[in-house]
């Protein structure tokens, strides 16, 4: 009889071992996103002391408000399996629209933090514009948010030729405070960077939209087939992340105290997508969350920073950060594969 | 057929409490560009009965089950719910209408938990949520469902954590959600629920559909005869759109159906039993010696010759599908070695086996062997670009010449040479994979995985013929299949595994087949 059980017992015992085993593995791949954050502060301490003072960390998120916004917002699209390139041209356009809208140096308008929400808004109308397309022209969202990328700049680009050539400064009081205030150590847009992930992360876990985005970026015709408003979904999707590309094109100005005469150069986008992909949303949807975007700016800016700190020199630091990037994300992202599993 | 109607009647009277048909379809016709998909096809389904649907692929099965869950309309002909016409338009309206539908390919969303899965698109049916997403409510009621198919998973858990019939009895959870929307009894609709699952599984799918049968009437359709024999109370057989027969539980006749589904004579013709010849028992093709590797096999040890089959039989995990993935070199062996024609080959490096002569047909075809974008043309001659080159450039005519030679070799019926796989039926892609192999005059030994998966029985037999063929040309072959029948017809020698050991071996010549019941002993 004993020995008749034996092999069943084996077997469970085996079974509990790798389900247990799965389980840790689990865990860990929550905190993966977190790893290469935590190794790269480790190894810029070690380095230069200096990094882990309040007062650097504190920096690094205040120079990365912008993109932290940013960065949201284009999660939620990318969890729809979409993808939103229109990031920095909406950006722009927003912060060139708020910058002449509220007290400033080239326009006589002066609507105050109104004139935020006018940024927002023209964001939404972006993100519509986006959504719209890509649902109901059926455009993938790629070329789409291309496009619109390119109207953004463009936008911005006209309405400063016309009423700021040579850049505008913005002059109210209240507004430009936002940048430098301190409360209880944090500046006010650190601490609206702050409360958009807390939001969005509600939004994410809690409501039935944010279920949906997994839900259709897993996999939209299993999502159509079970009931699901996938166009309204994704419709809403862009709506609210043009949303927050106009909030973040808001904190710009701010940021900056105005405009420069700058064009775009992609440098927002390639940063901020590079972020979300090394906080460990997948590419292919239905993956991620807007935690890990936050987590994958701030090991960004902390890359930044700590080669500033190490003293790097300035002409290597791009090809050290691109590098770098390579190898955080295939610590990130190693997993068991499929031999026969082609990676692209 | 107007016999048929009254004969199922008078089941339903028998069989269930309420009287008349939960579903009934008249005289339905579907057409999709070029072809008549169903033909004035009629069908009832009575209250809490199982009907089985059998036919093979193409035979309108899958576009009946597609009718009644709302994702095509019929072009002729009414589809009635106790006795009053409906239209389904949606899935939505189907559900609504108490029809659940589990798919052939799964439909579940891996990255989310199962609740959300069983809930997905009915968050908000009951009560407004305003936004909000009910997880409690949803938790709660996808533990409802999977109570009602006695599981006790987790509602919590991803489904990407779960195994295979796990996420087949979340996918059933799921659907029985149409249950919540009936007025009447529910209607569930099974396509080919059974073609990825191992026959442990399916004798607990089996069990799941016993019970669904005390609250709910059952569509069950397979190219497996043999299931639907065993589950269903009455049997539909569909061949070209039409409705061929009828038959009750009890007046079943295996060979009447199967003659009735592919027009061929019985089971041992259609394996083709008389067609084995012999091999060479003095050539040894493969020899493997010890063969272990921690965790999937220990100790295997035999011999392969020219021109055998050799059936691997043995339950999943046990170690069947390693030990042909070490063969090919995608996985590696930690002891013994493997000779082929007398020299040592060389573990973990499949480029390595393919020089050698090794071809391998993994269990997923659409994942790993066919090339769904390209053409029938490339996908045949893309292993062997070198033999059709002019010059530097690659040939189209030369390769157009291959292809055509193997196209009608096999009898790949494809439209036209350079139509894309993807356009393909799963048999004649399958025959485009082996064409691939085949047309290396290297190839030496093939490792089948599952070659007929997804097959149906017309598609089925074309392979088998391919494998006969091919061993009679003296090709060494290894097969890997569920379907243990086929194993044993096709089959010279058998290999029985079990928890990573070799624990049986039987000859198999055509005379004297050793019977199921012999291997199955072995496995368990």
């Amino acid at each position: 009889m004993a020995v008749a059980a034996k092999p069943s017992q084996e077997a469970t015992a085996e079974t509990v071992v790798q389900r247990s085993g799965r389980g840790v593995l689990d865990a860990l791949r929550v905190l993966r996103p977190i790893l290469p954050l935590v190794t790269l502060c480790a190894i810029f301490t070690v380095i230069n002391p200096h990094f882990i003072t309040p007062a650097n960390l504190r920096g690094i998120v205040e120079s990365n408000v912008v993109e932290i916004i940013a960065a949201v917002g284009a999660t939620f699209v990318i969890i729809t399996g979409g993808i939103d390139l229109s990031i920095e041209g909406v950006i722009l356009a927003s912060s060139v629209a708020v910058a002449l809208l509220v007290k400033n140096s080239a326009t006589a308008a002066n609507l105050g933090l109104f004139g935020a929400l006018v940024g927002c808004l023209l964001g939404t109308l972006f993100g519509f514009a986006n959504g719209a397309l890509n649902v109901y022209g059926r455009i993938p969202s790629f070329a789409v948010t291309l496009g619109t990328w390119y109207v953004g700049v463009g936008l911005q680009t006209v309405l400063q030729a016309h009423f700021a050539q040579n850049g505008v400064t913005v002059m109210d009081a209240t507004i430009t405070g936002m940048a430098t205030e301190d409360k209880g150590g944090f500046s006010t847009l650190t601490l609206i960077a702050v409360a958009v992930v807390i939001i969005a992360f509600v939004i994410e876990r809690y409501t039935l939209l944010g279920r949906r985005a997994f839900a259709v970026g897993g996999d939209e015709a299993v999502a159509r087939l079970s009931g699901v408003p996938v166009r309204k979904t994704k419709l809403w999707i862009f709506a609210l992340a043009g949303t927050l590309y106009g909030l973040a094109g808001f904190v710009y100005v701010v940021r900056f105290g105005g405009l420069g005469s700058g064009v775009s150069n992609g440098s927002i986008l390639f940063g901020v997508i590079t972020a979300i992909v090394v906080g460990g949303t997948s590419l292919s949807g239905g993956r991620g969350g807007v935690l890990y975007s936050f987590v994958g700016v701030l090991t960004l800016g902390a890359l930044n920073n700590g080669l500033v700190l190490s003293g790097v020199n300035p002409f290597y630091q791009q090809i050290v950060q691109g590098a770098l990037i390579v190898l955080a994300l295939s610590v990130a992202t190693r997993r068991r594969i499929n031999r026969l599993e082609i990676v692209k | 057929m107007t016999s048929g109607g009254i004969e199922a009647q008078a089941a339903n009277v028998s069989s269930a409490a309420k009287s008349g048909a939960l579903i009934e379809l008249r005289n339905i016709t579907k057409r999709f560009p070029g072809v008549v998909a169903l033909n004035r096809v009629s069908l009832t389904v009575g209250h809490r009965e199982v009907v089985g649907l059998v036919g093979q692929n193409g035979s309108g099965k899958s576009t009946l089950l597609n009718l009644l869950a709302g994702i095509h309309r019929p072009d002729e002909g009414e589809i009635l719910a106790d006795g009053a016409p409906v239209v389904l338009r949606s899935p939505r309206q189907a559900r609504a209408r108490g029809i659940g539908m589990v798919f052939q390919e799964q439909s579940l969303i891996p990255n989310l938990t199962v609740a959300e899965n069983i809930a997905l698109g009915i968050e908000e049916t009951r009560d407004r949520t305003y936004g909000r997403y009910p997880w409690k409510r949803m938790r709660a009621l996808a533990e409802a469902q999977l109570e009602k198919v006695g599981s006790s998973i987790s509602p919590r858990a991803r489904v990407a954590s779960l195994s295979q019939v796990e996420k087949q009895i979340v996918e059933i959870a799921k659907a029985l959600t149409a249950e919540l929307f009936a007025e009447s009894d529910a209607l569930l609709l099974f396509d080919e629920a059974t073609s990825t699952l191992s026959q442990t599984e399916i004798e607990m799918l089996f069990g799941v559909i016993g019970r669904l049968r005390e609250h709910s009437s059952v569509i069950f359709v397979s190219h497996r005869l043999d299931e639907v024999l065993e589950i269903s109370d009455r049997a539909y057989v569909l061949r070209d759109g039409e409705c061929v027969g009828e038959r009750t539980r009890g007046s079943y006749d295996e060979n009447e159906l199967f003659r009735l589904m592919v027009s061929r004579e019985s089971a041992a013709d259609y394996f083709g039993v008389d067609r084995q010849r012999p091999y060479e028992p003095d050539s040894i093709r493969l020899s493997v010696r010890g063969l272990c590797k921690a965790g999937a096999y220990r100790g295997i040890s035999f011999e392969l010759h020219r021109g055998e089959v050799m059936g691997i039989c043995g339950v999943e995990g046990s170690g069947r599908d390693t030990l042909m993935r070490t063969i090919f070199g995608i996985e590696s062996a930690e002891e013994g070695d493997v000779e082929l024609d007398g020299s040592q080959l060389r573990g973990g490096h499949p480029e390595i086996a393919l020089s050698r002569g090794i071809g391998y047909i993994p269990a997923e075809r659409k994942e790993e062997a066919a090339l769904l974008d390209m053409g029938v043309d490339e996908n045949i001659t893309i292993s062997h670009l070198d033999d059709v080159k002019r010059g530097p450039a690659i040939s189209r005519r030369k390769q157009r010449e291959v292809a055509r030679r193997w196209v009608e070799r096999l009898g790949i019926r494809t439209p036209k040479l350079e139509t894309r796989m993807s356009a393909l039926s799963g048999g004649n892609q399958q025959k485009v994979v082996f064409a691939r192999l085949l047309l290396s005059p290297e190839m030496k030994l093939l490792l089948l995985d599952h070659p007929t998966r997804g097959l149906d029985a017309g598609a089925k037999a074309e392979v088998y013929d391919i494998i006969r063929d091919a061993a009679a040309g003296g090709m060494s072959i290894l097969l890997i299949s569920d379907a243990l029948e086929e194993t044993i017809a096709l089959s010279h020698t058998i290999l029985v595994m079990k928890d990573g050991a070799v624990t049986g071996t039987f000859p198999a010549p055509p005379e004297a087949k050793p019977s199921q019941i012999e291997i199955v002993e072995k496995m368990l």
